[in-house]
């Protein structure tokens, strides 16, 4: 298995009565807010966290993209990634991922993103995606031309980093006279491509075509639902005829390790109520905007949301039984994370440490121990041969 | 007695409602999607209503390349000439609204009226309509409604679509999102309202809060020699509100 810190540069000083007085962190949640003072040693903090995964020998950082909220300070990932080229010289740089659908430029993404690549020396993981509902909101694009506009700026920007330029591109969304991106990408063809979903059956159909990496990333789900995406992503795969690497089985996952468990669950639990209650907190217009996803995948999640989804849960028991996060000593985080691996194929795993308002110090101790206690023991699990590197897939 | 068909508009399987006789009334709905109301049903009582889905909003898989209000313009066109309608009066309610006026300032010879009841479609300084993809249910009925927990409202507009609803109202919600997303106006229109050279009656709400009466205004303004008529005590929806009031206004307007 291989190992990259997923971070989401929370905002942690909300204020306590947050969730009786807001019904969203996200869209229209005053960015009064936001303490550009407390803010500065906040992003320097985080970049800290970044730096020391290098340091602690995992394989790669992820950043990734919102507007607007509290839940994540990365209007612009590659602004982040822009700084890890300066702090880390070993680990890949995962942007997961830029939204392809909010700008009408998508030349701009295929141009910073081999930026990154060429001056990180070929470290960089283009992640891409449609966005959240939320963000549709933020930048006033229509929602209703969600996937079309992911799928045109998707096949615009591959194209732009392996068809020698200039060509011409006429879609229906974009068009350019004259496509020739300076800088071209330093890995050949292009950097691998990974996708994130929450489990919508087209997402995954589409990732196991292109023989993309699947992320199942919905940060916060009980282990039933991501396990059950992953299994379909196998499958579909195995129906796009071929089986899926380990490594293209990703999973992004809160995860907490401290001397034993009864001391994980005390340091964890009121800060990822922090994130749960407070920045997860968003009114269901804002998460799920006309067209954004199909008539038919939204009466699914609707029949599916029967079952508890953020913000109905309310026990901690209810957390940790339903595998909503992996908290505990080094030995329990270690055998779930096999158990889990076992199971799903997954060898790509995204831990994110760093929850709501958990305190610098503590976010420190908990890499650190996974990084001593439970990597080594997990780095023969799910390894695919060496001639199956990750590729990186032609344009369709 | 309203009968229902299907009928193939712009390569578009349509849903046409119709009831009454006499004087064409051509119904665009709003963005809720075409239900059969007690305004229809008063109205029907004095004209020939057709109450036709306008496109996607029954199946939003069908959209295509609808990508603005001059699209359903075309489509209106087609419209008329399939179903044969020689100049029918033209009534838009909210987001119908928009289409009809869209229509009616470039094709006002297709048209005898033209009636508005509050309408989307121009930009008025400080009465920017609240954003109805935004606001929850609880939080859009007092906008909509005069009494936000009258049956009427809690029917119309309920916390959760029930079962049998759920799936059109889904459709409907990403059709009108196709049209009317964050800024439901053409920034031009209000310029082009001097060519709908057709009578034409403005109708509203004046308790409306999503589409304020500020509207109203300027579609009076805009428009030559409209009627304007202001519903006391009533909001987004006079035809939900005060269907008969509704009924005779207009049926008085177009004898």
């Amino acid at each position: 298995m291989r190992f990259f810190v997923f971070h989401l540069m929370p905002w942690p000083y909300l204020p306590n009565d947050f969730a009786q007085t807001h019904d969203t962190a996200w869209v229209v949640c005053e960015n009064s807010l936001f303490d550009p003072e407390r803010g500065h040693a906040l992003y320097n903090r985080y970049l800290d966290e970044l730096a020391l995964a290098e340091e602690l020998g995992f394989d790669g950082v992820c950043v990734n993209e919102h507007h607007q909220n509290a839940y994540g300070l990365m209007p612009s990932p590659n602004v982040i990634a822009a700084c890890l080229t300066q702090r880390t010289s070993r680990v890949k740089l995962v942007i997961l991922g830029n939204v392809l659908t909010l700008y009408d430029h998508p030349l701009r993404i295929a141009e910073e993103v081999a930026m990154l690549d060429v001056i990180s020396g070929g470290r960089v993981i283009s992640g891409q995606v449609v966005g959240t509902g939320n963000e549709f909101f933020s930048y006033n694009v229509n929602p209703t031309y969600a996937r079309e506009r992911f799928h045109e700026a998707h096949e615009l920007i591959l194209k732009a980093w392996t068809t020698p330029g200039p060509f011409a591109w006429e879609g229906t969304h974009f068009r350019f006279r004259y496509v020739n991106v300076w800088p071209r990408p330093l890995q050949q063809p292009h950097p691998p491509i990974w996708i994130p979903g929450s489990g919508s059956p087209e997402t995954i159909e589409w990732v196991a075509q292109q023989r993309y990496t699947y992320m199942v990333l919905p940060t916060l789900a009980p282990y039933e639902l991501r396990a059950r995406s992953a299994e379909a992503f196998r499958a579909a795969c195995e129906g796009a005829g071929y089986a899926p690497r380990h490594e293209q089985i990703g999973w992004g996952v809160g995860i907490h390790v401290a001397e034993s468990d009864a001391q994980a669950v005390a340091e964890y639990e009121p800060h990822f109520w922090y994130y749960a209650r407070n920045l997860l907190r968003n009114r269901q217009t804002f998460n799920n905007p006309p067209g954004h996803s199909s008539v038919q995948a939204v009466l699914g999640v609707l029949e599916a949301r029967r079952k508890g989804r953020p913000g109905a849960f309310s026990t901690w028991e209810e957390i940790q039984n339903e595998g909503f996060v992996i908290v505990g000593s080094p030995a329990t985080v270690r055998d779930r994370i096999k158990t889990i691996a076992e199971r799903t194929g997954l060898g790509t795993l995204l831990p994110n440490f760093s929850v709501g308002n958990l305190p610098h110090a503590v976010t420190r101790t908990s890499m650190e121990l996974f990084a001593r206690e439970v990597m080594p023991a997990l780095r023969d699990v799910n390894v695919d041969a060496a001639s199956q590197s990750e590729p990186a897939a032609t344009p369709a | 007695m309203m009968v229902q068909r299907t009928q193939t508009i712009g390569g578009r399987v349509t849903r046409i409602m119709e009831a009454g006789a006499g004087r064409a009334v051509l119904w665009l709905h709003d963005s809720p999607g075409n239900r059969w109301t007690l305004g229809h049903d008063a109205l029907a009582r004095h004209c020939r209503v057709i109450a036709p889905s306008l496109p996607g909003f029954d199946d939003s898989t069908a959209l295509g390349r609808i990508d603005g209000p001059e699209d359903v313009v075309f489509w209106l066109l087609d419209l008329l000439d399939v179903l044969g309608l020689e100049r029918p009066a033209m009534l838009g309610c909210g987001l119908g609204g928009w289409m009809a006026a869209e229509f009616a300032v470039r094709y006002p010879e297709r048209l005898s009226a033209l009636v508005l009841a509050d309408a989307y479609g121009l930009q008025v300084e400080g009465a920017l309509p609240e954003d109805e993809f935004a606001l929850m249910p609880p939080m859009l009925r007092p906008l909509l409604f005069t009494d936000p927990d009258s049956p009427l409202a809690l029917d119309w507009l309920p916390d959760t679509e029930p079962p049998d609803r759920v799936e059109a109202a889904l459709h409907a919600r990403v059709a009108a999102a196709r049209l009317a997303w964050q800024f439901p106006y053409s920034p031009k229109l209000r310029d082009r309202l001097h060519r709908a050279k057709v009578p034409a009656m403005v109708l509203w709400g004046d308790r409306d809060r999503l589409v304020p009466p500020a509207h109203a205004r300027a579609y009076a303004a805009g428009l030559a020699n409209a009627r304007v008529v202001l519903f006391p005590d009533t909001a987004h929806y006079p035809y939900l509100e005060q269907p008969e009031r509704f009924a005779q206004e207009i049926a008085r307007f177009l004898n």
